[in-house]
């Protein structure tokens, strides 16, 4: 360097000039803003986290014992039964003794739960009939029945009869059907006979507990994501208008799992974790000036901001031979969902409405992928050194699930939906804030826990 | 000269320090604004992008080089990337300055900061550009080719009209650095 030079310079490294206040303060107000919108950030995703807790706690609330504090812990045995029998109430109507020896005591000595009832799983049309109070659609076909699941060994005859006229009044409150069968022995004139002959599942048939189907899910899928880029501030409205133009997302790729749980009442809540890999285009002319606002915003995006060396290397793209038009950015993204679905069932087919929460971290782990006729030398090499970046949004989810029996634990399912955006991407310092509306169908594999 | 102790409570977000800090780098860094900008309004913009830059990124500061240093960098990058916004880099290449005098009697650090700035301001955004870069903050040529997006070569022959252009305002006599102090008052 010159003598000239080096004087120059030190002449200025004093110099100095005391800029007006109106400057400190509107940093003030920039630094303010910024640890305000975090500060939200950082409370939605907290009350995300909370929320998911509550609701897996509920879960767990719901699925597992809840001892009752007003129904005593009872066994069935024999002398129950006995005194069933000598009940001319119960006798008249129906076999006590077929029933008391029905299922064996392995079952039975087990505390009575409060949110225990008993109920059909299978076809709940026959259920309603023959729930039918009046009699009028009494049971007479034997095939009928043993669609059902009939619980009465759960419980000693003699509570049954306490409890009947409370849990023919739950019928239908949700998804919990109180046993037909229970409403036959309380209500209607069934003989001895008549139990017999009609009734041979109340006899022969297992316990079902009303209880929750635990599942866990596998899937992929694919998704079209249109991304949005916003302005923090309204200086920087023509660099999101020239980015919105110049690049979009095309696609997304992903695979994961659900762990769910469908509750009786139709109900169901899960919860899960997917990557996704996507992978976004420019769409712009070689030289114009969006293309090269657009190189200059992407390595922005998602190199270090504090990087000079990096985020202006990008403008030699349009010097060293970017001749496509087309250059592709690979991203990934761990995704967490939670959602919120009710069920409603066809044969074979159980068909799950959804709402819920999308929570995403956005990795940028390495260097920009591009497919280029040119030189794609620099553009790798210039992402190379960028440390990975990390972002996080959330979305509003929706959808509707298919899930295809194959038998009684294993299902396929076939998932569209789609995301809305509540919290875009963005780090603290870059100015724009990207939000993604995402198209998705899943494919998976659900297999029943218990 | 601001105390490490200060960047510290800085980095964990304390308004006052920042304040403290801001107030010991404002005009100087309002001086690398004033060098870069066309305009004073440009200038102030840049100063408050670049201490943005600087307050949003302090926790990187790992204090192993000179703070004033760091923070005279993030300045300068702020300045390039607010010209950057306007496409500066199209006017990068000026047509060739013929009438230029070498020989002038003047030498321009003897100049007053002020008049110095005065004829900084005057140059050509291209010019100006890479003679802020090499003479007055330090950096090379290939630093300025890389981000800058030229050629080393481009970056040299720039500097070389930048400098025969000042010289030719001095020679020329045509210098009145009251008439142009506009940007700095």
């Amino acid at each position: 360097m010159r003598e000239q030079d080096k004087k120059l310079k030190e002449k200025f490294q004093q110099y100095s000039i005391v800029p007006p206040e109106t400057v400190w303060y509107k940093i003030e107000q920039r630094l303010s803003s910024k640890q305000r919108g975090l500060f939200f950030f950082q409370e939605i995703q907290k009350i995300n986290f909370i929320a998911s807790m509550v609701g897996l706690l509920l879960v767990m609330w719901l699925s597992f014992d809840q001892i009752s504090s007003d129904m005593p812990t009872q066994s069935f045995n024999s002398e129950s039964a006995d005194n069933a029998k000598q009940d001319n109430t119960i006798t008249d109507k129906v076999s006590v003794s077929q029933i008391a020896n029905s299922s064996g005591d392995k079952l039975l000595k087990k505390p009575i739960r409060k949110a225990e009832r008993i109920f059909f799983e299978k076809d709940q049309n026959i259920n309603t009939n023959l729930s039918d109070r009046n009699g009028e659609n009494t049971i007479t076909n034997g095939e009928l029945i043993e669609k059902g699941i009939v619980a009465l060994d759960h419980f000693p005859l003699s509570d049954l009869m306490k409890q009947e006229e409370s849990w023919v009044n739950t019928k239908e409150r949700g998804n919990v059907y109180v046993s037909p069968e229970i409403s036959i022995l309380g209500l209607q004139k069934v003989s001895n006979q008549d139990a017999q002959l009609n009734f041979p599942a109340i006899v022969n048939k297992k316990i079902t507990k009303p209880q929750n189907q635990y599942y866990l899910e596998v899937f992929t899928g694919a998704e079209y994501i249109s991304r949005k880029l916003e302005a923090k501030s309204s200086e920087y409205n023509d660099f999101a208008v020239n980015r919105n133009e110049t690049e979009k997302f095309v696609s997304s790729i992903q695979g994961g799992v659900l762990i769910g749980v469908n509750f009786p009442s139709k109900w169901s809540i899960a919860a899960g974790l997917n990557y996704s890999n996507e992978t976004y285009l420019f769409n712009a002319k070689l030289n114009s000036s969006r293309w090269k606002t657009a190189l200059v915003a992407v390595d922005t995006l998602f190199s270090n901001p504090q990087n000079p060396e990096i985020v202006y290397k990008s403008i030699q793209y349009t010097e060293t031979g970017v001749l496509n038009t087309k250059v592709y950015n690979s991203l990934h993204s761990i995704q967490m969902p939670i959602k919120i679905g009710y069920s409603f069932s066809i044969p074979k087919m159980r068909i799950n409405l959804f709402v819920g929460l999308n929570t995403g971290y956005l990795f940028y782990t390495r260097g920009q992928v591009a497919d280029l006729k040119g030189s794609s030398q620099n553009i790798q090499y210039a992402h190379e050194n960028n440390p990975y970046k990390l972002g996080i949004n959330m979305n509003a989810t929706t959808g509707i699930s298919f899930a295809y029996l194959l038998n009684s634990s294993l299902a396929i399912t076939m998932e569209p939906q789609i995301q809305i955006p509540i919290i875009g991407y963005s780090e603290s310092t870059y100015p724009l804030l990207e939000k993604q509306t995402r198209y998705g169908l899943r494919l998976g594999l659900r297999y029943g826990l218990r | 000269m601001v105390d490490n102790n200060i960047i510290l409570i800085a980095q964990q977000g304390n308004r006052k320090a920042i304040k403290v800090i801001y107030d010991d780098f404002a005009g100087k860094a309002f001086v690398i604004c004033l060098r870069y900008a066309k305009r004073r309004e440009d200038a102030e913009d840049m100063l408050q992008e670049g201490f943005v830059k600087i307050f949003h990124n302090i926790k990187q500061f790992d204090f192993k080089g000179n703070f004033e240093g760091w923070m005279r960098r993030v300045m300068v990058h702020a300045c390039i990337r607010f010209l950057g916004k306007i496409e500066i880099y199209n006017d990068i290449e000026q047509p060739e300055f013929t009438n230029l005098k070498t020989n002038s009697p003047t030498i321009i650090s003897e100049l007053s900061e002020m008049e110095i700035l005065a004829l900084i301001e005057k140059l050509p955004n291209g010019y100006k550009l890479v003679f802020n870069m090499y003479v007055l903050d330090g950096y090379d040529h290939a630093e300025i080719a890389a981000k800058l997006s030229i050629t080393e070569s481009t970056s040299r022959s720039q500097l070389v009209k930048a400098r025969r252009m000042l010289q030719s305002f001095l020679g020329k006599n045509n210098f009145e650095p009251q008439q142009v102090l506009k940007i700095v008052e």
